[in-house]
């Protein structure tokens, strides 16, 4: 992700597809691909509504939180216009 | 016995016309005000058409305005949206979020309800396969 980051695929206000295995929704659906949706700011940094409005970083993405990992990327999309 | 006449007691009061200056600086006043009276009014003609103008010009730039909106740089953006970041006045689900947030601060229209509806109604430029392809090379 952070190579698509620098070549511009994903840019200030991408919105990308995540799933988080945490999720309820995720768990009673097991067929949705992704339930959540985090947006990029800019500046390696991500916005999302997960329990209220927070900021991660790309490697809080990737990095597991006590020894579990929940949040996956999944798909990146663009407007349609 | 012929009949007591009371006398009139009733004193008429006369009009002291003018004075001659006084009357002069009338008629004077009279012929300058007809005089300036168009240009007065001109002015005001004119005054009102530039404002109309103005007017007229303002709201063409408001709608292009709305149409196009101004730049504004992307730090600038960045720190906005980091301000409600800290301070949440509007919630919703994390679409309903991340919909209003990439249309405030980054002009950007993404379309859908819910997570799973997005691959419906927007673009998707990578999937998982590439992006796990993309994780592993960064």
């Amino acid at each position: 992700m952070a190579s698509s980051i620098k070549a511009g695929t994903i840019s200030p206000g991408t919105v990308i597809g995540t799933r988080y295995t945490d999720s309820q929704i995720q768990r009673d659906n097991p067929r949705l691909e992704f339930t959540h949706v985090i947006l990029y700011a800019g500046n390696g940094e991500f916005w999302h509504n997960l329990h209220g409005l927070k900021k991660i970083s790309i490697g809080e993405i990737y990095s597991s939180k006590d020894g579990k990992r929940t949040l996956y990327p999944l798909v990146v999309f663009a407007p349609k216009k | 016995m012929k009949p007591k006449i009371k006398p009139n007691y009733r004193i008429k009061t006369v009009k002291k016309r003018p004075s001659m200056l006084l009357r002069g600086v009338a008629i004077g006043a009279t012929i300058l005000a007809l005089k300036f009276a168009p240009q007065f009014f001109a002015a005001d003609a004119r005054v009102a058409k530039i404002n109309a103008e103005i007017a007229a010009q303002n709201k063409i730039l408001a709608v292009e305005r709305q149409k196009n909106p101004p730049m504004v740089p992307l730090e600038v953006r960045y720190k906005n949206g980091k301000r409600e970041i800290f301070n949440p006045n509007e919630h919703g689900n994390c679409t309903a979020y991340v919909k209003r947030a990439a249309k405030k601060y980054f002009g950007k229209n993404y379309l859908g309800t819910a997570a799973w509806f997005l691959p419906e109604e927007n673009k998707v430029v990578l999937s998982a396969l590439s992006l796990a392809k993309i994780k592993i090379q960064g």
